[in-house]
């Protein structure tokens, strides 16, 4: 009789299919963006030189690239900031002993379920300088006397695109942490209570360190996630007053379809993967987060 | 105890409200007439009006719309449900040699900006006019 499960091969069986399907969507793509940064091709005038690595030396003196660059690592530490307190803080809060768990992260669970486009819209609205609740209610209070430009000002724009983006990520953050509370052991605060130990020392000596290795990678995934940010700029602010909230992903995005620069906006793409790359496998090496255990 | 249970629910109800306030102001926006939405005040509108909800269906097929959602989410969802349930199930139950190598890889994938992906694949399907 012939084996019909061979126990050596099975799991390299098994993985084909994800491995051709990630060579497809992924890997092509990837190798062909890097292939392309090599190339001056620009769809508009029927220009296609190849030039080396010409973009990569273009991008070294380019002032929008690291504007937005800066922008990005900009947009990336402070939303991850507030939305690392913020989360912390729910979670702990739902993970109390509560009626109505259920629906309460149900409800919490809602921005992150919308898509990006949606709830930028819907923060464009709020935010509107003539119309928007947000001048109205805060003039209201009393806590502005004039309507604040949050979109169109240079101060102003990058910090409101910052907001929608908490408050859109802030569940996700939540839901991790949250997932990772509920792994630390009830006994320990029991003990630690017996021993006469305070909330705060609780939170620091128990919470805490055991809530770390969810900390780091809650942190990995969304800081890798903000600086990817494209959508919630796209339709706040497109990159606008002045730059001041261009992201790298909006430049590449540019550079790509608004001036049909494949070459240089390819080049761009690469450069951001590498940055990613990079700042991941530091942070990895550097926390020593483990692969397999997750 | 009671005291700071009360607290708890209070602050519960803060933090649904924080999230769920956008959605209740585009809710009320939907509601209001067009000659109302450029008034504030008052925040709610004097007269509700329920026609913009089946504009929504006027001069375009948006029922095609949802349908088309629906086929794209539930045939990538069974798609990657199917091949990745076998992966998963290789990677943590199995021998096999390389894990981490894959692992790292799908983590360098979901690292990769989409935008940097679009630029060939819209070369791609330009080559196939």
């Amino acid at each position: 009789m012939t084996k019909l499960f061979d126990h050596a091969k099975a799991p390299y069986l098994l993985i084909l299919p994800s491995i051709l399907v990630i060579t497809a969507v992924a890997f092509y793509p990837i190798l062909k963006a890097a292939y392309l940064s090599l190339f001056e091709i620009n769809l508009k005038f029927n220009v296609n030189n190849f030039i080396g690595i010409a973009n990569y030396f273009q991008l070294l003196q380019d002032n929008s690239f690291f504007n937005a660059l800066l922008n990005t690592l900009y947009f990336v530490g402070v939303s991850l900031f507030f939305e690392l307190i913020l989360g912390l803080l729910i979670a702990l809060v739902i993970n109390q002993p509560l009626k109505g768990k259920g629906l309460v992260k149900a409800v919490i669970l809602i921005p992150w379920a919308i898509p990006t486009v949606v709830s930028a819209k819907m923060w464009k609205w709020i935010f509107n300088y003539d119309y928007g609740i947000l001048n109205y209610l805060l003039k209201f209070l009393h806590l502005i006397s004039d309507n604040w430009n949050w979109l169109g000002s240079k101060t102003f724009a990058m910090n409101s695109a910052i907001l929608a983006e908490i408050w859109k990520t802030t569940p996700f953050m939540v839901l991790l942490l949250f997932a990772g509370l509920q792994v630390i052991p009830e006994d320990l605060y029991k003990s630690a209570k017996v021993d006469g130990a305070g909330v705060w020392y609780r939170f620091w000596h128990i919470t805490l360190p055991l809530l770390k290795p969810t900390l780091l990678v809650a942190v990995l995934f969304r800081a890798l996630d903000a600086f990817r940010v494209f959508d919630v700029i796209f339709v706040l602010t497109g990159g606008g007053p002045a730059d001041t909230t261009e992201v790298l992903s909006l430049y590449t995005y540019k550079q790509l379809f608004s001036l049909s620069n494949f070459g240089y906006g390819s080049a761009l793409a690469v450069v951001t993967f590498v940055c990613v790359m990079v700042f991941s496998s530091l942070f990895i090496k550097l926390f020593g987060l483990s692969l397999e255990t997750r | 105890m009671r005291l700071r249970n009360i607290w708890l629910y209070i602050l519960v109800l803060l933090i649904i409200f924080g999230f769920l306030a956008p959605y209740l102001w585009q809710l009320i926006t939907s509601l209001t007439p067009d000659e109302e939405v450029t008034k504030l005040p008052p925040i709610l509108p004097q007269k509700i009006t329920l026609s913009h909800y089946p504009e929504v269906f006027e001069g375009k097929p948006f029922a095609r719309y949802i349908l088309n959602s629906f086929v794209v989410a539930s045939a990538a969802t069974l798609f990657s449900l199917i091949i990745g349930s076998f992966c998963a199930y290789a990677v943590a139950r199995l021998k096999m040699r390389g894990k981490s190598l894959i692992l790292g890889m799908v983590l360098a994938i979901s690292m990769f900006p989409p935008i940097a992906i679009v630029s060939p694949l819209y070369l791609l399907l330009k080559s196939f006019n």
